[in-house]
């Protein structure tokens, strides 16, 4: 005779999925995290000692460097001062105007029955003279150098004051211009 | 009670454990790994800003090795007579004196307006045009020959004495062939900064004008202002600034 054994318990509720699931994977997660920590943190070491190593390197080439210019501060000293020095020279030269064009134009503006008494000119190029002329020719003339001088764009805004004709038949004139830029450079 | 946590303890031990694992995980990262990178990157910005600071030196210690130390000292010698650090009238003197000799012309007057004796920058007049330096007005009346005239104000500004910029001028007719210059003019001095910078500051670079006066410096001779023979006989300091 056959003997059967029948389990008579009752089977017990089974285990949702997502337990299943959990302990499926989430054991195959932590080891995964666990080894990553593990790599990242030697990575991590690594990193802060290469560079930590470069560092110390650099300071001590930057040190040495430091030093040996700190030695040639008279140089430093002396080439930075001259630069500084040239430099406000420079600028001071640049902002200044040439004169020297002014007593060559009177000399050229005289002669021919005109004689210049006094004549002044500013930076500006603003210039004013006080003038003879011998005749009335001389000044005809002196005007139209004047004029041709207006045309070339030499002199702009010429203005003439009160001309007096004196006892000897001389005209006393005073004029004012402006010279162009070219003139002070 | 007991039994049943034990109970269920045992059944998800794998995912207690796990949770345990990625705790530990997360809390070791929050204090070793991070802590590590920052350091790192801390360490790396360093490293950075020290790479760019080597190479500042680097190139001022090859700029300083080429150097000609005796030519600019040269240089900055006539540099402080054309520009010294003071309103320094006796190289105004002594410049008008040269000048007198070097031109044919006649020095009738000169003029210096000495303005605040105060050694306050606040008081000095400053130079237009955002120059940093400060002014000396002056007027100057001359008499000459036209040539000698006109070489006259071309010297005011050629370095061979105090660098005199021009104003204005009124011109006269003198005696016979000579005339008359009434020059308004400014010199100008500028005082030294007292630093000069940090040692990892780079060198000023110069510029093409710069390079030119320097040249043109290096080819002229100036006329040692007159009573320097006297100032040796007083006991001083150091001559030289940088020896």
């Amino acid at each position: 005779m056959v003997k059967h054994s029948v389990n008579l318990i009752l089977a017990g509720p089974g285990e949702p999925p997502y337990i299943h699931s959990l302990k499926t994977f989430l054991p195959i997660i932590a080891l995964v995290s666990l080894v990553v920590f593990v790599l990242v943190f030697i990575i991590s070491v690594v990193f802060v000692d290469s560079n930590t190593k470069q560092l110390n390197l650099l300071k001590n080439e930057v040190e040495t460097l430091e030093k040996k210019i700190s030695e040639q501060k008279n140089v430093e000293g002396i080439y930075t001062l001259t630069v500084m020095r040239l430099s406000v020279l420079a600028q001071i030269f640049s902002s200044g105007k040439n004169f020297s064009k002014f007593i060559p134009e009177i000399d050229s503006l005289q002669g021919k029955g005109i004689t210049i008494d006094s004549a002044t000119i500013d930076k500006q190029g603003s210039v004013s003279l006080s003038l003879l002329a011998s005749s009335s020719a001389a000044l005809d003339d002196f005007v139209t150098l004047l004029l041709e001088k207006d045309r070339e764009k030499t002199y702009t805004n010429i203005a003439a004051g009160g001309t007096v004709r004196e006892k000897k038949g001389d005209y006393k004139l005073s004029l004012t211009f402006k010279t162009n830029q070219a003139f002070l450079q | 009670m007991q039994n049943n946590l034990l109970i269920i303890i045992r059944r998800y031990e794998l995912i207690i454990g796990s949770v345990i694992i990625l705790f530990s995980v997360a809390a070791l990262s929050n204090f070793f790994v991070v802590p590590n990178f920052a350091k790192g990157s801390k360490t790396l910005a360093e490293k950075q800003d020290l790479v760019s600071k080597l190479g500042i030196l680097r190139q001022k210690d090859s700029r300083l090795a080429g150097i000609d130390t005796a030519a600019y000292q040269s240089a900055f010698a006539k540099l402080n007579q054309i520009l010294p650090e003071g309103k320094d009238y006796v190289s105004l003197f002594s410049t008008f004196d040269a000048l007198e000799k070097k031109t044919g012309v006649t020095i009738a007057k000169t003029e210096f307006q000495l303005g605040s004796i105060s050694t306050s920058s606040s008081k000095l007049s400053r130079a237009e045009g955002g120059i940093p330096a400060y002014v000396v007005p002056l007027n100057i009346s001359v008499e000459g020959e036209p040539d000698a005239l006109q070489k006259f104000i071309g010297a005011l500004n050629d370095f061979s004495g105090r660098l005199i910029n021009i104003e204005s001028i009124k011109w006269a007719e003198g005696e016979g062939t000579v005339s008359q210059l009434a020059i308004s003019g400014r010199a100008f001095f500028y005082p030294l900064p007292s630093v000069l910078g940090k040692i990892d500051s780079p060198l000023p670079k110069m510029e093409s004008g710069q390079e030119n006066i320097l040249n043109k410096l290096a080819q002229i001779t100036i006329a040692p202002a007159e009573g320097i023979g006297e100032a040796e006989k007083v006991p001083v300091g150091k001559k030289n600034l940088f020896q």
